[in-house]
């Protein structure tokens, strides 16, 4: 079923992708452009006959679309009209790649077209692909295997417990109280550290991204120290801090801080000079430019970078637990390996990347919703 | 492109051949070694301290065993080779119990409070040669602390490495205070960021073996209490353990192991044998004045500490531990110590070297 919409909209798809650079011409269009305002009924036929074909069809009218906008708002009132503008033209810049609907079916194509003409399997293949839950097959396999492994008894049930036995452990944990315990102060550690890491990485990485002057200063010794890895730092941030709360807090802050500013400042780094050049052409301030150009420009990039910055500070979190620490998840595992409990061991494993993937994907859907008028412009276009 | 390809056969040809080769040579040399229904070899885990210049050092009784010979040779008569096994210091309770799980041991010389968490996790160990009370525990704090006894450390940070076998003394010590284990912060961490926590000041105070005496001599700290004076049955034990499915499987060679080491044991424990020992533990890599002030002030007779007998008194200590370590949580299920022992290695190893009287009570 599917396979079909995709093979019907494939021809198309080539022309969306051609638009883009049409996009990027747009900014002179607009001075010609005033007189036009009124002709639109004529692109209008066209959208009309598009709107049954959801996804390529609006699209191919983008160029002239989408100078109607700026025109017509342009036309009424000049000053106002130079803020809009700007994000849009940034908008415009991110345009490129949106296409969110023909391009995954571009990517999906090759694999089900070619799939079906060799055999029956190979399209089995792609729908098992297309199916929604297709994402469990890994996991599903792996608790397989490791279910497969503990039966047979590849290995001795002291060291591999059963997933069944890890279920069973998981509850008792969680009636004693003692994994809330644990899992209560990791959280708080790795919140408390992340909070602080990631506002001074941000900070930081601007600051470092705008001012030349910082960044010769501090450049060097910033490149060097954000190459230590964390874990191995751990010994020494011990001597430094003792064994208390604020070593493990500082381990994540440290984790934290040099990817965030480094993501910032990559993304400030990258933004276009024409964007400056224009918010200069048009009297901004600076922090005008900071506040209207730059931080909307590096939100995409920052996202990311904290969203890695997460996961990253909650493994050396973990590592740092190991290693010393009275309490935490970490040290429950520690604990847990010192007394031969391996079956609380993997409970520690398994809630370590169960907590590691749910973070991820908190933040991913975080960055999802804080770009949602990313997405609700294009949808508007 | 031919000749890269000559070349590529040749090798392979090469590799071949060497495989076939060693494939061979591995039959021959494994079909001459040990005599009918024996395993290759007898492997046993032991404490070693420095394991400079790439030559493991061992330290305890299985230094002696190892130095003295015997056993390899016994051994070697049956095509059966000696193998010793490594473990550091700084986590021998998880490495022994491991290393028994997954079968790449028969024995390990180790601690008390290991061999009951091991057991009660359904591992099966048995007590082979009880080892003596030759080790004791120490109770640290930092140089210029102003703490006099355990009693000055109530509500403080104290680094104790959880499951190890000076736990069970240091519950004795608190309890004998009046003192529960949540009265004092427990620090777990092992040996030697116990050390280093203590010198930085994250702890309070530190629980541990003879190391002790290092931090003394560095200034860093000050023995507060050692387990030298108060009843014997507060001490930590170390002894010989073997796998139950191997003792089951080849008592005559678990017999040999446990004949040399009684044997060991007997030679040490002759007057003399205190200086040989001390020299033995220096060149483990132990100064040999830590190792001095280790042995002095103990009240119980030299000879007497290397007694191999399975007393009432062993028994006892285990049963306690057990006890201990069931209610403070560090097993989940009670261990029934009585199933642990197996008296029959060491009765007869004291037949065949005719010591019968000779730790006679």
């Amino acid at each position: 079923m599917s396979t079909n919409s995709v093979i019907a909209t494939q021809p198309r798809s080539p022309q969306p992708s051609h638009s883009p650079s049409s996009q990027q011409s747009l900014p002179l269009p607009p001075q010609p452009m005033p007189p036009q305002p009124l002709p639109l009924p004529q692109p209008q036929p066209p959208q009309q006959q598009s709107l049954p074909l959801p996804a390529p069809a609006p699209l191919p009218p983008s160029p002239q679309q989408q100078s109607h906008l700026p025109s017509q708002q342009s036309l009424p009132l000049p000053a106002p009209a130079l803020l809009p503008p700007l994000p849009q033209q940034s908008l415009q810049q991110v345009h490129p790649l949106p296409l969110p609907l023909p391009l995954p079916q571009h990517v999906g194509q090759p694999a089900t077209a070619p799939g079906r003409a060799p055999s029956a399997r190979a399209g089995l293949v792609a729908r098992w692909l297309a199916w929604r839950w297709s994402g469990w097959t890994s996991p599903l396999l792996l608790l397989a295997l490791w279910s497969a492994a503990t039966s047979l008894g590849w290995a001795p049930e002291q060291i591999l417990v059963s997933p069944l036995q890890v279920l069973h452990t998981t509850w008792e944990l969680i009636e004693s109280g003692e994994l809330r315990q644990h899992l209560e102060i990791s959280v708080l550690r790795l919140a408390g550290g992340f909070a602080i890491g990631a506002v001074a990485g941000i900070g930081f990485g601007l600051l470092l991204g705008l001012s030349p002057g910082l960044r010769a200063y501090t450049a060097p010794t910033f490149n060097v120290l954000r190459q230590l890895p964390s874990v191995a730092l751990i010994p020494l941030f011990i001597l430094l801090f003792g064994i208390g709360e604020s070593f493990k807090i500082f381990i994540v802050v440290k984790a934290t801080f040099f990817i965030v500013a480094l993501a910032v400042h990559d993304a400030v780094a990258g933004l276009s000079e024409r964007y400056i050049e224009v918010a200069r052409v048009y009297g901004f301030t600076r922090w005008q430019i900071v506040r209207r150009v730059v931080l909307p420009g590096i939100v995409p990039a920052t996202l990311t970078g904290v969203r890695i910055a997460l996961s990253r500070s909650w493994m050396v979190l973990v590592g740092a637990e190991l290693l010393a620490a009275d309490s935490g998840l970490g040290q429950m595992m520690e604990m847990a390996r010192q007394m031969f409990r391996l079956d609380i061991v993997m409970v520690g494993v398994v809630l370590t990347g169960g907590i590691g993937y749910a973070l991820d994907r908190g933040l991913r859907w975080l960055e999802a919703h804080l770009m949602r008028w990313q997405r609700g412009d294009r949808e508007n276009t | 492109m031919f000749d890269s390809f000559v070349v590529k056969r040749r090798g392979a040809l090469a590799v071949l051949a060497l495989s076939l080769f060693s494939l061979t040579g591995a039959a021959s040399v494994a079909s001459a070694a040990p005599a009918a229904g024996l395993p290759e070899s007898v492997r046993i885990a032991a404490v070693a301290r420095n394991a400079t210049g790439g030559k493991a050092l061992f330290a305890g009784s299985s230094a002696l065993v190892a130095s003295q010979g015997w056993l390899a040779a016994e051994l070697g008569k049956l095509g059966v080779k000696l193998e010793w096994l490594p473990v550091t210091t700084n986590s021998v309770a998880v490495q022994v119990n491991e290393a028994f799980a997954n079968k790449s041991i028969d024995f390990a010389q180790y601690g008390d409070l290991p061999s009951i968490i091991a057991n009660a996790s359904g591992l099966k160990t048995r007590l082979v040669v009880p080892g003596g009370s030759l080790n004791n525990t120490y109770l640290v704090v930092p140089f210029n602390s102003t703490a006099r006894s355990i009693n000055d450390l109530k509500g403080k940070k104290i680094a104790l490495h959880r499951g190890r076998p000076w736990e069970y003394p240091f519950s004795r010590l608190l309890a004998a205070n009046g003192l529960k284990s949540t009265d004092v912060r427990l620090l777990n961490l092992n040996p030697q960021a116990g050390a280093a926590a203590l010198a930085s000041g994250s702890a309070d105070a530190f629980f541990t073996l003879s190391d002790a005496f290092l931090l003394e001599d560095k200034k860093i700290g000050r023995v507060i209490w050692a387990s030298k004076t108060p009843p014997q049955d507060w001490k930590m034990r170390a002894e010989l353990w073997g796998s139950a499915d191997f003792l089951a499987k080849y008592p005559q060679l678990a017999q040999l192991v446990a004949t040399a080491y009684v044997r060991a044991h007997q030679i040490a424990s002759v007057d003399s044998g205190r200086d040989e020992y001390i020299q033995a533990e220096a060149a483990a890599g132990q100064p040999e004045s830590v190792v001095r002030r280790e042995l002095d002030g103990d009240t119980r007779a030299w000879k007497a500490r290397w007694s191999p007998l399975l007393t009432a008194e062993v028994k006892a200590h285990y049963a306690a531990e057990a006890l201990y370590a069931k209610q403070s949580g560090l097993i989940a299920k009670p261990l029934d110590t009585s199933t642990l022992y197996v008296p029959q290695f060491v009765e007869q190893a004291l037949v065949q070297l005719k010591l019968q009287q000779y730790w006679a009570p």
